[in-house]
């Protein structure tokens, strides 16, 4: 969750700090178990359960955030256990619907592989699509409003959005540091050009750069 | 390597395997079309590095056609249940990997590079 999401529950987040003395990491905590709670009722048959304990899940996972900045309790350790209280999770839900027969197990095994990629490659690309946990009440939704394989339809949005994540995280990554390594290249001409050096031969023109001047 | 030869083995490759349909559009976007996605990416760096002079050895590849990306290929060619994107991206990159010039094969993973298995054969292009 982001800073965006703090205002909206600015009340919760008081509220759990303030009146129930509770750490942001005990609030992950509680929203975990209270996600594996979502998975088992899931898995159970119980989905419309299920997704309401999920939505408690995600708003815990909005509140710990919440309370670490407005407290000022923010940790490297708390937000590596939040990121893997999350994919867990994200696991168990994933599994719940395809043990509960709403999805296959490969593609919630795809979906959740995806998750793992876009997560690896955020701390390089500091892009995340956000599209995890949240899109499967749109499969909730669809399955409940209009009878069709919903969790099926949200498991592949959730796969294809984080697979995308992935391929342009490394690209996003990969970009910046060839901007820098220009950026350096250019600054070494620069001096050599002020210190009264030749520049280096230049390679012969190449048939795009005939064709273009 | 230049967009030739990866047509070309795209092209025995379709034709070796016999595959249709959806297939050998999947085979050409990922054993040829890559490239054409891949390399314009830079484009804006290389031109404000060096305007519209030459430079042979810039760095065009992005991990698009890395072997890091077979971590996406590969369970894409699952979702779509045939093998073919991965089969035709292996072969591209592989093919790529013959000449020497610089590549980052698992970045932003691991800033190891290298410049393929024939250091001695450039790409000519």
């Amino acid at each position: 969750m982001s800073k965006a999401s703090d205002s909206i529950l600015r009340i919760p987040i008081v509220a759990a700090h303030e009146k129930l003395g509770l750490s942001p990491n005990e609030i992950s905590a509680y929203g975990f178990l209270i996600g594996l709670a979502a998975a088992g009722l899931t898995a159970a048959g119980y989905v419309t359960l299920g997704m309401i304990a999920l939505a408690f899940s995600q708003i815990a996972d909005g509140v710990d955030g919440g309370v670490a900045r407005r407290y000022n309790l923010e940790s490297k350790k708390g937000h590596r256990l939040e990121v893997v209280y999350d994919r867990v999770n994200e696991l168990a839900i994933l599994l719940a619907l395809a043990f509960a027969g709403y999805a296959t197990l490969l593609l919630a095994a795809l979906a959740f592989i995806a998750i793992l990629l876009s997560t690896a490659v955020q701390p390089y690309s500091h892009f995340d699509p956000g599209f995890k946990r949240f899109i499967i009440y749109f499969g909730y939704a669809a399955t409940m409003l209009f009878h069709v394989a919903g969790f099926q339809i949200a498991l592949g949005v959730i796969f294809l959005a984080n697979l995308t994540a992935f391929a342009a995280g490394t690209v996003i990554a990969d970009y910046r540091l060839q901007a820098e390594i220009d950026r350096q290249a250019m600054i070494r001409r620069e001096n050599e050009h002020a210190m009264g050096l030749p520049p280096p031969p230049e390679d012969p023109p190449s048939f795009l750069s005939k064709l273009f001047s | 390597m230049t967009i030739l030869p990866h047509l070309l083995l795209t092209t025995v490759g379709v034709q070796a395997l016999g595959l249709e349909g959806k297939d050998i559009a999947l085979a050409y976007g990922f054993g040829y079309g890559i490239d054409l996605v891949d390399h314009p990416i830079k484009l804006a760096l290389y031109l404000r590095k060096n305007g519209r002079k030459n430079e042979k050895n810039y760095h065009w590849r992005t991990p698009l056609q890395e072997p890091v990306a077979l971590c996406w290929i590969v369970p894409l060619s699952l979702y779509l249940g045939t093998p073919v994107p991965a089969l035709f991206f292996a072969s591209h990159f592989l093919l790529d990997y013959l000449v020497g010039y610089e590549k980052r094969p698992w970045y932003p993973f691991s800033t190891y590079s290298t410049e393929g298995f024939l250091t001695r054969f450039s790409d000519g292009a």
